[in-house]
């Protein structure tokens, strides 16, 4: 497999070096591994138990697949520690209002009060009331 | 054979016995269970207006329901948050008085949750970048058995900013008719959104503390500071104070060298409303941990409150459903970025102390928000009214140097706010300052002071200078031993009543004629009424001999009851034991 080359992405990612099993492009074209990791069947019968699901023949195979994925990642070298990034472009930073700026011009706090209750399906002495919920 | 089976199954027979004795079960000692207590502080902002919109925040307890609420708010549509700058400074000045490392850009996220305190069905919050982490705050904490001070430290994994929900009223077994047709649903409960939208910083600490007193010190004394730098009232009692405690115990493994901590399981104490339910709260829950380990029963997953009548935790909900809050970016915050000479944009650190890396693009930006006064954010400007705050520690230090007083008592000072009464009368006082007058000063505020900071509900409103005056003139009546010691307690009481507000000492003691008695010939003629009234007592003190010491006592106290407590004690003790050997 092709090493990572071109400069742009030096640039951003510091000493990174790959694995022959990660290509260097995305790809739907899974290129199998030396070593192919299977779930062997008192696992698979474990991981019912726990998920309360069937696993058929197709979902197992889906669940190869995935693992077999994640596993090239590990063969990544990332002993130099990989840095997140955030990549902000034309945006901005955020607008500080002063503690005492009104935003609207607010006629007087009843006057507030009545427009905010008055959507409210049921009100009772200007408390909003609200059905009993799960809590959280 | 037989013989040595039978003893076997003797043997066998006590041993499993044992096993089922309270005394085999608890074999595990204190030294084989470490205890892990965290803390989540959520502390209200002081400040005019909501974090995120302009609605008033002052005054919670006195405004009607559902009057300081704006739209944004209520949650209606379309409207949108815009960032209180002083929330910012106050989370900032939190930030370096507990000496944390401030991210010079951090993020807002929602975390949704469905709840009817929570109209927009999201809290905005800081999760993944929050804007200061990793700090280390120094508390002092006092022996209980020993009453020593030491100073201990704790972590601070980080301080994030985010909004208040409302406040919930439960009505429980009440129903009431909104209209003849209509009845609400039992179990209804009642909004006000005058809470929804406060500012509140969430001070999160690790999990370093080992035992319930050091969570109550921590939190005492966090709340000072943040009284200290005005940016948190730190009243429990309103909720503008919240601590949350995270109790877990867990097994050492002996076997490895050095031990390890094997995993234990986390209780959430909520609702917490009074420093001493967190003292009670944790040293139960840290109890009742170590008593289930013991049986070897399981300790639930859950959220827990104190229960102050029963003094007991009990349990609220189960937490083994783990709730996903489905964090996302705040798409209506922009990053908030912090200028300051001496932070730079890059060496920013997310939770988990990862760094974050800007784009080369958004770094050139950087230099025009720096120069909008809209968009900028000073961290030099908050270091500067940083440094005009005084810490309790510097307040503790400065009593300790300057009266040499010792640590405990400074302590106490700062926490009670003595030392800016201490300071005054100091400052007020024309004469020089003698060791005698100082110390008398500090033993009137330790003593009866702070028992009327206890008892009087009325103290706060007296003026502060009157308050000193009066002390002032409290200290001068007895240093100048006007006033006998068997009524000072009551006499300071009396002088601190509401209806004595505009009296100082000596004019109370006029008005109730308190002042001391040392009329020798007054004291006398009150013992010869006494004696005359009790000849058994006389009798017994001519003739039995061990009687003596009882009756002298019986006289002492009967003629100060007569001279209602304000005859010199000295003299009446002389008076009465010359009076009575004369008798012999």
């Amino acid at each position: 497999m092709a090493r990572a080359k071109s400069i742009h992405l030096i640039s951003y990612i510091n000493f990174r070096q790959y694995s022959k099993f990660i290509p260097e492009a995305p790809t739907w074209d899974l290129i199998a591994p030396k070593r192919i990791k299977k779930i062997s069947n008192i696992e698979l019968k474990k991981l019912e138990k726990c998920s309360m699901l069937t696993i058929d023949e197709k979902i197992a195979n889906d669940l190869n697949d995935a693992i077999n994925i994640v596993e090239r990642m590990c063969n990544a070298n990332v002993t130099n520690e990989i840095k997140s990034h955030i990549y902000y472009e034309h945006l901005g930073s955020c607008e500080l209002r002063e503690d005492n700026q009104k935003l609207f011009p607010y006629e007087n706090a009843d006057k507030t009060r009545e427009k905010i209750l008055q959507n409210a399906a049921y009100t009772y002495e200007d408390y909003f009331v609200a059905p009993p919920s799960k809590s959280k | 054979m037989h013989l040595t089976l039978r003893l076997n199954k003797s043997l066998s027979q006590i041993l499993k016995n044992k096993l089922k004795s309270p005394e085999v079960l608890s074999n595990l000692n204190n030294d084989e269970l470490k205890v892990k207590i965290g803390l989540e502080i959520h502390a209200r902002i002081l400040s005019k207006t909501k974090i995120f919109c302009d609605a008033n925040c002052f005054d919670l307890v006195n405004t009607p329901v559902n009057s300081n609420v704006s739209f944004f708010d209520a949650a209606l549509p379309g409207t949108m948050p815009s960032l209180n700058r002083r929330c910012v400074d106050a989370s900032l000045l939190t930030a370096l008085a507990l000496n944390c490392q401030i991210n010079s850009m951090s993020f807002f996220e929602r975390k949704h949750y469905f709840y009817a305190d929570l109209p927009a069905g999201y809290q905005i919050t800081q999760q993944k970048c929050p804007i200061a982490l990793n700090g280390l705050f120094k508390y002092p904490v006092i022996n209980p058995k020993t009453h020593k001070l030491t100073y201990k430290e704790c972590k601070i994994m980080r301080i994030q900013l985010e909004h208040d929900s409302a406040r919930t009223l439960q009505i429980d077994n009440l129903e009431f008719k909104l209209n003849d047709s209509q009845k609400l649903p039992r179990n209804s409960v009642l909004i006000d959104l005058n809470r929804a939208g406060m500012g509140l910083m969430e001070i999160v600490t690790g999990p370093d503390f080992e035992e319930a007193f050091d969570c109550y010190s921590f939190a005492r004394e966090l709340a000072l500071v943040l009284r200290s730098i005005g940016t948190c009232d730190a009243q429990m009692g309103e909720g503008g104070f919240r601590v949350d405690v995270n109790v877990s115990v867990h097994q050492m493994d002996k076997s490895t060298n050095p031990p390890t901590v094997l995993p234990g399981v986390r209780v959430e104490l909520k609702n917490l409303s009074s420093f001493n339910a967190i003292l009670k709260g944790t040293e139960y829950e840290i109890r009742r941990q170590k008593e289930l380990i013991r049986k070897k029963e399981p300790i639930r997953l859950e959220t827990r409150t104190y229960d102050t009548t029963n003094g007991k935790t009990v349990s609220l909900r189960s937490k083994e459903d783990q709730y996903d809050y489905r964090f996302m970016p705040e798409p209506n915050l922009l990053p908030l970025i912090i200028h300051s000479k001496n932070l730079k944009p890059h060496g920013l650190k997310c939770q988990n102390n990862k760094e974050l890396i800007l784009s080369e693009e958004y770094l050139d930006n950087l230099e025009f928000y720096k120069n909008h006064a809209d968009f900028c954010c000073d961290l030099d400007k908050v270091k500067e009214e940083f440094q005009n705050k005084v810490l309790p520690s510097q307040r503790r230090n400065y009593l300790v140097s300057k009266y040499s007083m010792t640590n405990e008592n400074a302590f106490v000072f700062v926490a009670n706010n003595l030392d800016h009464i201490l300071n005054e009368l100091v400052s007020t006082r024309n004469k020089e300052l003698s060791h005698d007058v100082l110390r008398l000063y500090i033993r009137v505020l330790l003593t009866e002071y702070l028992n009327q900071v206890n008892e009087n509900n009325d103290l706060d409103k007296i003026d502060f200078k009157v308050k000193c005056n009066k002390i002032e003139s409290y200290v001068e009546l007895i240093r100048n031993k006007l006033i006998s010691r068997r009524i000072s307690l009551t006499f300071f009481k009396k002088l601190f009543e509401l209806k004595n507000i505009d009296k100082m000492a000596h004019e109370l003691a006029q008005e109730e004629n308190l002042f001391i008695i040392r009329d020798e010939n007054l004291i006398k003629k009150t013992l010869e009424k006494l004696s005359e009234q009790n000849p058994k007592a006389i009798n017994e003190y001519k003739n039995k001999e061990k009687k003596r010491t009882k009756i002298f006592d019986f006289f002492v106290g009967r003629v100060h009851k007569e001279l209602r407590d304000v005859a010199d004690p000295e003299l009446v003790d002389h008076i009465v034991q010359t009076y009575l050997k004369s008798l012999l």
